[in-house]
């Protein structure tokens, strides 16, 4: 009696496992893609803002690769723009990772 | 027994990522705020300026008018001729009442930009307290709204000028920030953090652009 419970335990143990681990794996990915997300476009946006204050623009998109590297360690980032003058700027940041491509943009208009 | 391990570590992790979350969201949300009000000051300050500016001319003359009139005045003094006399000090009574006028005009643009800020300031402090009642708000108020100087000093109606350094000179700083002494235990508290810290700051100034002069962030 006690031998064949073990062994249903054992054998739900086992067909559930995995299903457990992957639903994990994929949640945890999902928080983390989300985490990446907010992450860049925070930066991002703070580039803008380093811009707008007349900054220089090299200093802006170091900051701005640097930050962004912290979550993209294995991705490449494949470009980055910040464009325009004064109170106005757009930007762009693209990551290429093992998952996919990511394209993050924002702009900021700061004229009263 | 796994999900008793998982479990706990499932949460934990995102807690600590609902936390990074509500973190950089806040921040944004509240420099976001601070920007608005700051430049908003700016914008009202450029206008100011730009009055106050526009009165210069009229300063000037009635200055150098008041001047020649009052050497004439000197001069017609020592020729007693009553008529000559009474109309040229009628005539400086006139520009000074017209300096005294300019300079009301010229104060008042600077009390309503002393206000401006001050508005500014309040309304950026209930906009924060929306969205954290707790947060600590910081300002220095200036000795005065325009960082102009004026010149000659202590005429009654002097000309203002942009004294170099302005756009430093100009900033209009707000700081904010969390009070994290708030969360530790009150043994920690009074060993590290014995009064408010103040952690983000967001600036505007003017910069000059032809003519004018517009509202803009500065580091």
């Amino acid at each position: 009696m006690h031998k064949k419970i073990k062994g249903q335990a054992m054998l739900e143990l086992v067909v559930s496992l995995p299903i457990i681990l992957t639903a994990l794996c994929l949640c945890l990915l999902l928080v983390h893609t989300y985490i990446r997300k907010i992450w860049v476009d925070h930066h991002l946006y703070q580039a803008l803002i380093c811009a707008a204050k007349r900054q220089p623009i090299h200093i802006c998109k170091e900051n701005l690769i640097q930050q962004s590297k912290k979550l993209y360690f294995l991705g490449k980032i494949q470009s980055i723009q910040l464009k325009g003058g004064g109170n106005k700027w757009t930007g762009h940041v693209r990551i290429k990772n093992t998952t996919g491509q990511f394209v993050f943009q924002n702009q900021i208009h700061l004229d009263l | 027994m796994l999900s008793v391990l998982l479990t706990p570590l499932l949460i934990t992790c995102l807690a600590v990522f609902a936390a990074l979350i509500f973190c950089v969201r806040n921040y944004d949300l509240s420099q976001s705020i601070c920007i608005r009000y700051t430049l908003q000051a700016q914008h009202k300050m450029q206008k100011h300026l730009e009055h106050l500016l526009k009165l210069n001319s009229k300063a000037d003359t009635l200055r150098k008018s008041y001047k020649k009139t009052y050497k004439i005045y000197k001069i017609a003094k020592l020729s007693k001729n009553a008529l000559v006399l009474a109309s040229i000090k009628a005539r400086l009574i006139w520009l000074h009442t017209q300096r005294i006028h300019l300079s009301i005009k010229q104060k008042t643009i600077l009390a309503k930009g002393k206000l401006d800020l001050q508005k500014a300031w309040l309304t950026f402090k209930k906009e924060l307290k929306k969205l954290h009642p707790q947060w600590i708000k910081k300002y220095t108020p200036h000795p005065s709204p325009l960082a102009v100087k004026s010149k000659p000093k202590g005429d009654i109606a002097p000309s203002y000028y942009i004294p170099s350094n302005f756009i430093k000179k100009q900033k209009l700083s707000f700081s904010w920030g969390m009070p994290i002494y708030q969360f530790l235990p009150s043994v920690l508290r009074k060993l590290f953090f014995n009064q408010h810290i103040s952690l983000f700051t967001c600036s505007a100034t003017l910069y000059p652009k032809g003519n004018k002069w517009i509202a803009g962030l500065i580091k």
